[in-house]
């Protein structure tokens, strides 16, 4: 899969970083270059950006070199880095410095409560969020982590009771409907997920992943009596294989899996494989045997043991 | 040739660029102050998404059963429970928002007392102290049609091009002032031509929610649903 030019740009930029010479300490520029190529992306780099970013802030050449907004920028994010990375003192010094620079702001309240939850304070971490949310009812990201809060403290109904409240005014967030679904799975509620996966499907129609999930929980919910679903799932995983040029072995698998239960449950017509469906199953079993063949020989016999590949090839 | 007295440059001339600049950056530490937390309303956004919600629907429903499909239709246009047939708040109109809350009006009014007002009391009190005089010359041969933006406040026809009078002076420094306050207060300072365009796009930018939703119900119902994901299957067994 060709890569986009951001991409090469930060893995060039992070190659450069973490094989710098002078005692593994990376030049300011580059490293400035760094975050700011992971904050344009949002890409997350907990680590990297934690040890980088650390040394950028405590430096005195780097609080020379920076503008005043920039570092405060940076300072946030690798707070969120630390936190990620679990280094809590660090990170609690720098939200104090910032609650310091910034009172009133609702962004770096957001921070104190990621705090309280990373040290496992969740009475206070929903507190702060509640209080965010007392000023500005529409902060979504307040709102987030407030869902998340319930899901750490491991109360998953009352999680989705607030994504769904969530939801109920920012309905095309897909992220956020993919969350509410693997929230429903935990829960056993198959059909519950696979609406929300529709959901996802309909906001980015694009993204094979959002297809994948969809199909999974469809084959999940068929039963011999609802094979239209798994028929449904098989052109789902088509989709799937039609985005992703043929590559995702995920999506060969539930055809296999699906054209493989329609053949032996179904009962009379309906367990019949039409014309495209045969051809389909007999492509997909031989790309797959293909694709191990030259990847991993010594689990060929295992793939053909699932006994899910047509008979005949 | 004319002799342009020293003193005029003393007296007028840096005297005004001086009072331009330090307005400048008067102005850009007032519209800070008085920026307030635009939070937008929470019915408002949730209109908004709907209408998003339900335009995806119909671009996207061919990656939707027929049932999945019809199930959505109905949360949208179900006639007593849909989401677009409920009486929707009359506060969501543009029109009669602007006569419930009145802290729409003001805030319009902060934003212009704070780009108008300076520009009305200084160009007043150039007009008043300095007017018609010449104070500074263009080292390069300019056109007759220049005479306009140039010599305003002065005028003589016999005056060569390249003079600029005081008032010129001063329309100069109001629109050229914008890069010199970027070095000196860092970048995103106001811009008086940014401010003009969200002045023009202010109108458009409301949302008439009664209205939009209507029509998007409209549409809603009279769309054909037809089911693409199965032609998927023909394709990838080529």
């Amino acid at each position: 899969m060709g890569r986009l030019p951001s991409q090469r740009a930060l893995a060039a930029t992070l190659d450069r970083c973490e094989n710098a010479g002078h005692g593994g300490h990376a030049p300011i520029d580059e490293v400035k270059e760094l975050l700011r190529l992971c904050r344009d992306g949002k890409v997350r780099l907990p680590e990297q950006i934690a040890r980088h970013g650390l040394r950028l802030i405590k430096s005195k050449e780097a609080k020379r070199k920076l503008n005043d907004s920039e570092l405060w920028l940076i300072n946030e994010q690798v707070c969120y880095a630390l936190l990620d990375t679990g280094e809590i003192d660090e990170a609690t010094m720098i939200v104090k410095a910032l609650s310091k620079r910034f009172p009133k702001s609702s962004r770096v309240l957001v921070l104190q409560g990621a705090l309280c939850e990373c040290c496992g304070d969740y009475d206070k971490a929903e507190e702060v969020y509640k209080k965010i949310l007392e000023e500005n009812e529409a902060h979504q990201g307040a709102w987030k982590r407030l869902c998340c809060v319930a899901k750490g403290r491991g109360d998953e109904e009352k999680a989705v009771k607030t994504l769904k409240e969530y939801l109920d005014v920012f309905c095309t967030d897909a992220e956020a409907w993919e969350e509410l679904a693997s929230l429903y799975l935990s829960l056993s509620m198959q059909k519950q997920a696979s609406f929300c996966y529709e959901e996802c499907v309909l906001i980015q129609p694009q993204n094979p992943s959002y297809h994948l999930k969809y199909a999974d929980s469809l084959y999940s919910l068929s039963t011999p009596s609802t094979l239209h679903l798994a028929r449904q799932a098989v052109g789902y995983y088509s989709v799937v294989l039609d985005l992703t040029n043929g590559s995702s072995v995920h999506a060969k698998y539930g055809l296999l899996c699906c054209l493989d239960a329609i053949r032996s449950q179904g009962r009379g017509s309906s367990s019949r494989l039409t014309e495209d469906e045969q051809k389909l199953a007999a492509k997909c079993a031989r790309e797959l045997e293909a694709d191990y063949q030259e990847k991993c020989p010594a689990l060929l016999a295992h793939l053909r043991a699932t006994g899910i590949l047509p008979s005949g090839t | 040739m004319l002799m342009l007295d020293p003193n005029v440059r003393n007296w007028v001339m840096i005297p005004i660029t001086f009072a331009m600049l330090l307005i400048g950056v008067l102005r850009h530490l007032v519209a800070k102050l008085m920026r307030g937390s635009a939070t937008a309303k929470i019915k408002s956004i949730q209109a908004k998404q709907l209408i998003q919600r339900s335009q995806y629907l119909r671009a996207h429903s061919g990656f939707l059963s027929r049932a999945a499909f019809n199930q959505r239709k109905e949360f949208f246009c179900d006639k007593e429970k849909g989401a677009f047939c409920q009486k929707v708040d009359p506060s969501l109109n543009p029109q009669q928002q602007m006569m419930s809350d009145p802290s729409m009006l003001s805030d319009m009014l902060t934003k212009n007392l704070t780009m108008v007002v300076p520009q009305i009391v200084t160009g007043a009190w150039v007009n008043f102290f300095f007017s018609g005089f010449v104070v500074a010359k263009v080292p390069f041969p300019l056109t007759q049609k220049f005479k306009l933006m140039l010599q305003r406040g002065v005028d003589l026809s016999s005056l060569d091009v390249t003079y600029i009078s005081s008032l010129s002076w001063y329309f100069l420094n109001l629109f050229g002032m914008q890069g010199l306050l970027q070095l000196i207060l860092g970048e995103k300072t106001f811009d008086d031509t940014q401010v003009m365009q969200q002045q023009m796009s202010m109108g458009a930018g409301g949302l008439d929610a009664p209205n939009a939703f209507k029509a998007e119900k409209d549409q809603l119902e009279m769309m054909q649903h037809n089911f693409r994901v199965a032609k998927f299957v023909e394709l990838a067994a080529k």
